[in-house]
């Protein structure tokens, strides 16, 4: 069991705005071991862009810590910050707006290994050559700019930069969200490829849920600033435990005619609120089917309820309870073994 | 599986459809339709799959006559009821939007005035499209909001389309929409950029709607597990061109157009865990099949030039499933140069 | 039954014998020209004008051998002719030659007014816009007021205080504009520091002041070269009056608004060719550069 290099505790952002205080992200803890895959899934309003942002330092937390390899980072100096920045990068989800339109493919990949002086100034072009392989970009784009390139070449860049500094850490925030269907597929073999040959951790930030299991091993459900579930990926899609986990994969369409009748979408009345006061308690109580008096006090722990860490932060489940209390979302009324026909 | 009732006259007929658009330098006419044929049957959600570029928003902005200048329908007619669409001129066109077609697009917010409010907006429509009067009209706009899963419709009709949240305003696009009483929804993408769970409410009111109403729907999405949950039939662009068209469960159980089998092929399913992908071996671009006594093949549109293609036609596979093909002679027979 | 690409290639061709191939384009014919093709001919003569008066102040002296200064008794107030192109003044210097040569000290005047007040507006626009903080708020409180003095006034009083020579000219009139550079190029940074790929540089590990000089403010400066464009043929306009009311440069030194300004008393007179052609130049100047710069804001905003 490796040592956790990324260890987030209490992570709170709050922003104020005219309508109130808005706490975008309160109290996220997790860990990301070495090499890890790490999925963050959730809706708008979730806080899961925030977290991101918080981690790369493109904001400082309003309260929490962020631990690396054990030293405590969160309110480090600026220019203390950017002698690390090596080790963790992030890959946006827009590469038309993540890319300078004035720069080339060249000169977007250099700065990365210039600023951390990662090879000698004469060394750095064959070392973008070398970036752009590994991404599978075609080695003529090297001078045009990203108004000539397609979306995903550009995104493919986008990586290239991210892995540049060789980091031991990448954030990927919805990298496909804006590229067509086939290049999204590309993207994402290329992204399980070069965590398995670089071996670098990962947090991949998505809605998109089925890319999320293809990509990661562990899975973090957020919703209104919390995390509401986490656990390995086959036991969060197979054996959802959070109502609301469960509402939000049952409402992923599944691409297959077959599975249409059988279906059972779970509904959360309303909408996801927009916060301007804090939350007590849990933060789906006024949407859930199975919400007590006693979930709207106090802080939701968080409850062992499956192997391999897979925990809950649902008081349905506190002192060994383990209701059944939704029929499981891709599976028809009856669970059969195999889950579902081709 | 649920089919489509194709006993009465369908709802749109496109026949050889093609829009061209000039370049910038304005020389070139470029072509982003080329020869589209089906149709929109009566009490039907048909899909329209493509990716960017496939030319699926053009074809449906033409339906309703919305085709931005310079670019422009060069040829084919698209019949809606029993007009021609195609060089229609403003006051026909207006007579169609609303009562025959409507449209739906990505963003509502954008598609809302702005300025006025939404229960007044809604109660325009009833008012010009049904002929009520502004009384009758504001209860049926309340009414309509109900309808559509809108919580407090008072306060939501009292409010200005920036204060809603992107699912209600789609709710109340869908909502006006219905409210003109439309033969054919039109809805472009229509959950782009909304929460998965919002997205799974809104096409949930579109199928009830479409089932109480027998209201037509032709929905343009890129994601395969919408047409899967939501579509009878769905039709696949590729380029410009209709590759593929047929029943929702015969498209994926038995794709037959290499440009269809690698979208399916290459789609990613939340309920299995991840087999292993092999995008790296190209997929093939030909694939070949016998009707009755005629050998075809579809070859997928980026392939045409290279393997110098005659030209294809829509060939029927099995009841409902048409494909995009091309003949092929026995080899060895002769060709007439 | 197999079917192999040479099947396929060997099908029958049909549509007069051509093999078929996807979504050719099509050449327009000359009748259906899209409305958004169109030279730019307003552009053209913008550049054409320009050129030619750049060559008149390169090689326009050396087109005549008369002096734009010493003054010739025996040849007063005489109108265009063979030898006088332009006329002589009432000193009896030829016209023409002064006007060129005051094409020289124009176009000068012109293009360093202008680099002046691009580059330390954009600089100042750039910094404040990136770092915000009360040195914007003082900054811009500064800019407001020279902002509520119409252009010329101030570039007055701000000769008059130091003083008229053609350096003090340039000076007073790139103050002048230097306040719509500073705006431009703060407004363009606001929204530039929010973008995704200044945070992508941040996150790479670039030093801010890095990132506003190199990655910013580049981007900054399309809508500030626009401007500038513009200051070309204005800031003209404004030394040219400067010198015309005597408040800028002075007399015998050959500047189109002084050369104006010789030929003001004579107008009534009827020798009109004193002022008229460097009145000419002045206007065919200003016309040139906006015309340009027509040109170039279309290109820039094209992108």
């Amino acid at each position: 069991m490796s040592v956790p290099f990324l260890d987030v505790q209490d992570l709170e952002q709050r922003f104020h705005s005219p309508a109130g205080t808005v706490h975008a992200v309160n109290g996220v803890s997790f860990t990301i071991r070495p090499g890890e895959a790490v999925g963050l899934v959730g809706e708008s309003g979730s806080g899961k862009s925030t977290v991101a942002k918080c981690l790369v330092r493109l904001q400082e937390p309003s309260g929490g810590k962020i631990l690396l390899h054990g030293k405590d980072v969160t309110h480090i100096g600026d220019g203390e910050f950017r002698s690390l920045r090596n080790t963790i990068q992030m890959v946006f989800q827009d590469p038309t707006m993540s890319l300078n339109p004035r720069l080339s493919v060249l000169q977007t990949l250099a700065e990365p290994l210039n600023v951390h002086r990662i090879v000698e100034r004469n060394q750095v072009k064959d070392r973008v050559i070398h970036l752009m392989d590994q991404v599978n970009l075609d080695r003529g784009l090297i001078n045009r700019r990203p108004h000539e390139l397609s979306g995903g070449q550009k995104q493919r860049v986008g990586i290239a930069r991210a892995i540049a500094t060789e980091p031991v850490f990448v954030i990927f925030d919805e990298p496909t969200s804006s590229l067509d269907m086939s290049i999204r597929i590309q993207i994402i073999t290329l992204i399980r490829r070069l965590q398995a040959e670089l071996g670098m951790a990962y947090l991949f930030i998505s809605h998109d849920l089925s890319t999320v299991r293809y990509l990661c091993s562990r899975v973090l459900v957020m919703y209104l600033g919390q995390v509401v579930e986490e656990g390995p990926v086959e036991e969060i899609f197979n054996n959802p435990k959070h109502p609301y986990t469960q509402a939000l994969l049952s409402a992923v369409p599944i691409p297959d005619p077959g599975m249409r009748a059988t279906r059972k979408r779970i509904v959360l009345p309303g909408e996801t609120p927009h916060l301007h006061t804090p939350i007590i308690g849990c933060p789906l109580a006024d949407r859930c089917a199975f919400v007590e008096p006693s979930h709207r006090t106090g802080r939701i722990p968080m409850i062992e309820i499956g192997p391999g860490g897979h925990r809950v932060a649902c008081l349905l489940y506190e002192n060994g309870a383990n209701p059944s209390i939704a029929p499981l979302p891709f599976h028809r009324a009856e669970p059969s073994a195999a889950g579902g026909q081709p | 599986m649920i089919q489509s009732t194709t006993a009465t006259a369908p709802r749109a007929r496109i026949e050889s459809l093609s829009i061209a658009f000039p370049n910038e330098a304005g020389d070139r006419l470029i072509p982003v339709v080329r020869d589209v044929s089906f149709t929109v049957n009566r009490n039907e959600i048909i899909g329209l799959v493509g990716e960017s570029g496939s030319g699926k928003t053009q074809t449906s902005l033409a339906i309703l006559g919305l085709t931005r200048p310079p670019g422009r329908v060069t040829g084919g007619h698209i019949y809606v009821g029993d007009d021609d669409v195609v060089g229609m001129n403003e006051a026909g066109l207006r007579k169609i939007r609303g009562r025959k077609a409507a449209m739906i697009f990505q963003s509502p917010r954008t598609s809302l005035n702005p300025l006025m409010k939404i229960g007044d907006q809604i109660a325009r429509v009833y008012m010009r499209h049904r002929g009520m009067d502004k009384a009758t009209a504001a209860r049926e706009s309340l009414a309509m909001l109900r309808k559509v899963g809108i919580a407090g419709p008072e306060r939501v009709a009292g409010s200005y389309p920036h204060q809603l949240s992107g699912g209600m305003a789609q709710r109340v696009m869908i909502g006006m929409m219905v409210a003109c009483g439309p033969e054919l929804l039109i809805a472009d993408e229509p959950t782009t950029g909304l929460d998965v769970t919002i997205q799974a409410q809104i096409f949930e009111l579109i199928t009830e709607v479409q089932a109480e109403t027998y209201m037509s729907v032709l929905l343009i999405t890129h994601d395969l597990g919408v047409v899967a949950e939501t579509c009878h039939r769905v039709a696949v662009m590729q380029k410009g061109r209709m590759v593929e068209i047929g029943p929702v469960g015969e498209i994926f159980n038995r794709p037959v157009h290499p440009y269809t089998r690698r979208l399916l092929g290459a789609m990613l399913r939340p309920d299995r865990p991840p087999g292993d992908i092999v995008p790296g071996e190209s997929p093939s671009d030909t694939n070949s099949f016998t009707v009755g006594d005629r050998s075809l093949a579809a070859v997928s549109v980026d392939a045409w030039k290279e393997l110098a293609v005659s030209v294809p036609e829509m060939v029927e596979f099995a009841p409902g499933h048409a494909v995009l093909a091309h003949p092929i002679r026995p080899a060895g027979s002769k060709v007439i140069a | 039954m197999a079917s192999t690409i040479q099947d396929i290639q060997a099908a029958q061709p049909v549509f007069e014998g051509r093999l078929f191939s996807a979504l050719d384009s099509v050449d327009l014919a000359d009748g259906e020209l899209s409305h958004r093709r169109r030279r730019p001919y307003s552009a053209i003569v913008g550049f054409k004008v320009l050129g030619l008066i750049v060559l008149l102040a390169i090689f326009g002296p050396l087109l005549t051998d008369f002096s734009p200064t010493k003054p010739d008794t025996s040849a007063i107030l005489t109108g265009p002719s063979s030898t006088h192109w332009m006329g002589t003044d009432q000193y009896g210097r030829d016209v023409f030659t002064r006007v060129v040569h005051a094409a020289r000290l124009d176009l000068r005047i012109a293009v360093s007014i202008t680099a002046l007040s691009l580059v330390c507006g954009s600089l100042v626009g750039g910094l404040i816009g990136f770092y915000g903080g009360w040195i914007e708020l003082i900054t811009m409180r500064v800019i407001d007021v020279l902002v509520a003095f119409p252009g010329f006034i101030l570039a007055l009083g701000i000769t008059a205080m130091l003083g008229n020579t053609t350096q003090n000219v340039i000076i007073a009139v790139a103050i002048a504009y230097f306040p719509y550079f500073v705006r431009i190029t703060r407004g363009e940074m606001l929204s530039l520091r929010e973008a995704e790929f200044a945070a992508a540089a941040t996150t790479v590990g670039v030093k801010r002041l890095r990132i506003m000089f190199y990655h910013l403010l580049p981007n900054a400066l399309p809508p500030a070269l626009v401007q500038a464009t513009l200051t070309l043929g204005w800031g003209i306009l404004d030394a040219a009056g400067l010198s015309f009311l005597g408040v800028g440069i002075r007399p015998p030194t050959a500047e189109w608004g002084v050369l104006v300004g010789d030929g003001a008393q004579y107008i009534n007179s009827g020798e009109w060719w004193i002022s008229v052609f460097p009145g000419l130049m002045i206007l065919l100047a200003v016309l040139a550069f906006n015309l340009c710069g027509d040109w170039v804001r279309d290109r820039l905003e094209r992108r």
